[in-house]
């Protein structure tokens, strides 16, 4: 079934490009690996006011960001892009259960809201998900 | 003189007028042949300035093997003969007529004949017209056995009943004290002392360092006289003769306290103090109390009185309190990590977050046709990265949550303030709270325990950090400074944005079960509190003029470190 969602996701967008925000560089690195690996072109920032400086004219097909961040946080950055890019879709990620955080965010329009430590799978279901979604 | 006969071996009272008693004493000369042989009588102190005088080295060989009772009154001895018995005369013959003795017992070894050698001394104490008369045992089987008879006229009748009632006051006083005594007969090194003065030797400490066989020659010379009974006890003794002889088994289990007993001797001091640990006869090792006061002139010479109070218990009290409070520092160190659970539960799983992404991506890398090995080779580095990453957390977790004795180092505090705040980075931004330094580059070492330290100013942060979770919408900031401040001492605050203390609570916040805290245990500040005071400093707090409560600290220097108590424990 993945496979076959992934064939159809490279017709639809040949280079789908993922922006990763996680104020912790691991993380942020392994990340843009695995994207890699899965097939998928991709951009870190370990500041949220990078990526929102980054983030014009629909150069990203996807966000996936951390919950817990200094400065602002996941949900203070969607709040930003529902009214600048409403289209863009958001995978929240959390080392936290914060059942409140998650329920706010999916109400807001989140694709998911994972905990950490994410497993590959499942993060590239959701992706392919999202990417669909952004295509519709 | 006159020609006395002598019944072959007798200790039995000859007829004489009734103002002379003739004291018999039989003594053991076995140990002594090679020093009297050694002897030369003309030259006597011929060794080294350091040596004990010849006299000395010889009496403490020669054993007494029996005394008759004239002997006990007249040279004032115990009156129990097991107090008598086997001891070396040294210390139960009268001062004035020692080199008499030693000439005679010479006289006496070196003749051939076995007929009886006499001498005589004008004054002894009480006595006059002393005279005395040694010979060998005409039994050659008993040729280490040597007889000397002592006859004198005493100043006057009333002198005994005199001497008698003030020794048997003095020995009551001695036997029924309720503390362990021991007497001791120290003239022998007073008198190595002396001759070393006259020599020109004027520091005593300085000396011994050059020569220090003279430590254990005073102590193999001082001798042991008499013990009481509580002595007896203390030491498990079942033989008072146990107990009497060199001195050297009540010194040896504490290193140095033998050179420090003979320097206090030798400094002509009253009375020498210190805590030893003397193992007992039973094979017990006991802290103790040991008092020594050495005679001077117009008091008994001969006795040197040396008392021990047993320590034990209450060592064993205070060593049992510090186990209470280590305990007790322990629980609050388990109590802060249990409040900090989640967030230390978030930190730990950053790196393992990491490790699973790239041990995932590794794999996939693995499993294509061509596998990427340097894709690998670098991921698989990464994840080397993150697990020590993770490690290091848990070690610092360990650390404190770890049961431990305290080690005092020299610390420099800023060190420990900038661990605390790595510790508490997560707890701290998940709460919204910025933690500012103000450090004092160049701070003083401080001598003191790294987690001890930690635990304190850890505590503080975490109590602001709940502090102003309480009250919302305020900036949140905890400010943590230090600095050198006045008399040596370096200083820590930690001052918080969040509502302060309240007023009726300033007096109770550092005492024990106090809190506010749902659910806290209210031992933390107490804790801080006793941390602080074993390192020697004070630990206070107050509300800023600006609002906000301020915790503050100060420590002495390193260089003072003799100030920190032995702060094991905690």
């Amino acid at each position: 079934m993945t496979r076959v969602r992934h064939a159809k996701v490279f017709e639809l967008t040949p280079s789908p490009t993922i922006a990763v925000v996680d104020d912790d560089i691991g993380i942020c690195e392994a990340l843009a690996e695995l994207l890699e690996v899965l097939g998928f072109q991709c951009e870190t920032f370990e500041q949220p006011d990078d990526f929102l400086t980054a983030n014009v004219n629909g150069a990203f097909d996807c966000l996936i960001t951390d919950l817990n961040m200094k400065g602002m946080n996941g949900l203070e950055l969607q709040k930003r892009l529902v009214s600048t890019n409403p289209q863009l879709p958001i995978i929240f990620m959390s080392a936290q259960s914060a059942s409140e955080a998650r329920s706010q965010a999916l109400r807001s329009g989140a694709i998911a809201f994972l905990g950490k430590p994410i497993n590959d799978e499942v993060l590239y279901r959701h992706i392919v998900s999202a990417l669909n979604r952004g295509s519709v | 003189m006159k020609a006395v006969d002598f019944p072959d071996g007798a200790m039995q009272k000859p007829q004489e007028p009734e103002s002379r008693p003739i004291a018999y004493w039989q003594l053991g000369i076995a140990r002594a042949r090679a020093l009297l042989k050694d002897m030369d009588p003309k030259n006597p102190d011929d060794g080294q300035e350091w040596q004990p005088d010849h006299l000395d080295m010889l009496l403490a060989t020669v054993q007494i093997v029996d005394a008759n009772d004239e002997a006990i009154r007249l040279f004032c001895l115990p009156a129990e003969r097991d107090r008598i018995i086997d001891r070396p005369i040294t210390s139960l013959w009268p001062e004035q007529s020692r080199a008499a003795l030693g000439d005679l017992l010479t006289t006496i070894v070196s003749s051939n004949h076995t007929g009886p050698v006499t001498r005589e001394i004008p004054v002894v104490d009480q006595l006059q017209q002393v005279v005395l008369t040694g010979w060998r045992a005409f039994d050659p089987r008993c040729s280490d056995t040597v007889f000397v008879r002592v006859s004198a006229v005493l100043n006057t009748p009333r002198a005994v009943i005199e001497l008698e009632a003030s020794q048997n006051r003095y020995r009551n006083l001695i036997s029924s004290l309720p503390i362990p005594v021991w007497q001791i007969d120290a003239r022998p090194a007073g008198r190595i002392f002396d001759r070393l003065r006259a020599g020109g030797v004027t520091d005593m400490a300085a000396y011994s360092d050059q020569h220090p066989e003279i430590v254990e020659l005073t102590h193999d010379i001082v001798q042991v006289f008499d013990v009481n009974n509580e002595a007896m006890v203390l030491f498990g003794g079942k033989h008072r003769s146990d107990f009497i002889g060199s001195v050297k088994y009540l010194f040896s289990t504490t290193p140095g306290a033998d050179k420090r007993v003979m320097l206090a001797h030798a400094s002509g001091a009253r009375n020498h103090v210190e805590e030893l640990k003397v193992r007992t006869f039973d094979g017990r090792v006991l802290d103790v109390l040991l008092l020594m006061t050495f005679p001077v002139p117009g008091e008994r010479l001969d006795t040197t009185i040396l008392m021990m109070i047993d320590n034990t218990p209450k060592l064993e009290a205070e060593s049992k309190l510090r186990k209470v409070e280590s305990d007790l520092s322990h629980a609050a160190r388990l109590s802060t990590l249990g409040e900090m659970t989640t967030s230390i539960a978030h930190e730990i799983k950053q790196p393992l977050s990491a490790i699973l992404m790239n041990a995932q991506t590794s794999l996939r890398y693995l499993r294509r046709d061509e596998p990427n090995l340097e894709k690998v080779d670098r991921l698989t580095s990464r994840v080397i990265e993150s697990a020590q990453r993770a490690n290091d957390i848990i070690g610092r977790i360990q650390d404190m949550a770890d049961k431990r004795t305290a080690s005092p180092v020299a610390l420099d505090l800023n060190d420990i303030v900038r661990q605390c705040v790595v510790f508490l980075r997560h707890e701290s931004e998940e709460k919204n709270v910025a933690v500012k330094m103000k450090l004092q580059a160049d701070l003083p070492a401080i001598r003191g325990d790294r987690i001890q330290l930690q635990q304190v100013i850890v505590n503080l942060m975490v109590n602001s950090i709940q502090a102003m979770r309480d009250a919302s919408n305020i900036h949140r900031e905890i400010h943590l400074e230090t600095n050198v401040i006045e008399n040596g001492r370096v200083a820590f605050s930690a001052r918080d944005t969040g509502t302060g203390i309240q007023h009726d609570h300033m007096d109770k916040i550092f005492d024990g079960f106090f809190t506010t805290k749902e659910g806290g245990l209210g031992i933390g500040l107490a804790i801080c509190q006793s941390i602080i005071k074993a390192h020697g400093g004070q630990i206070s707090a107050h509300n800023h003029p600006q609002g906000g409560a301020v915790f503050s600290f100060s420590i002495p220097l390193a260089v003072d470190s003799g100030m920190i108590p032995a702060a094991d424990g905690f």
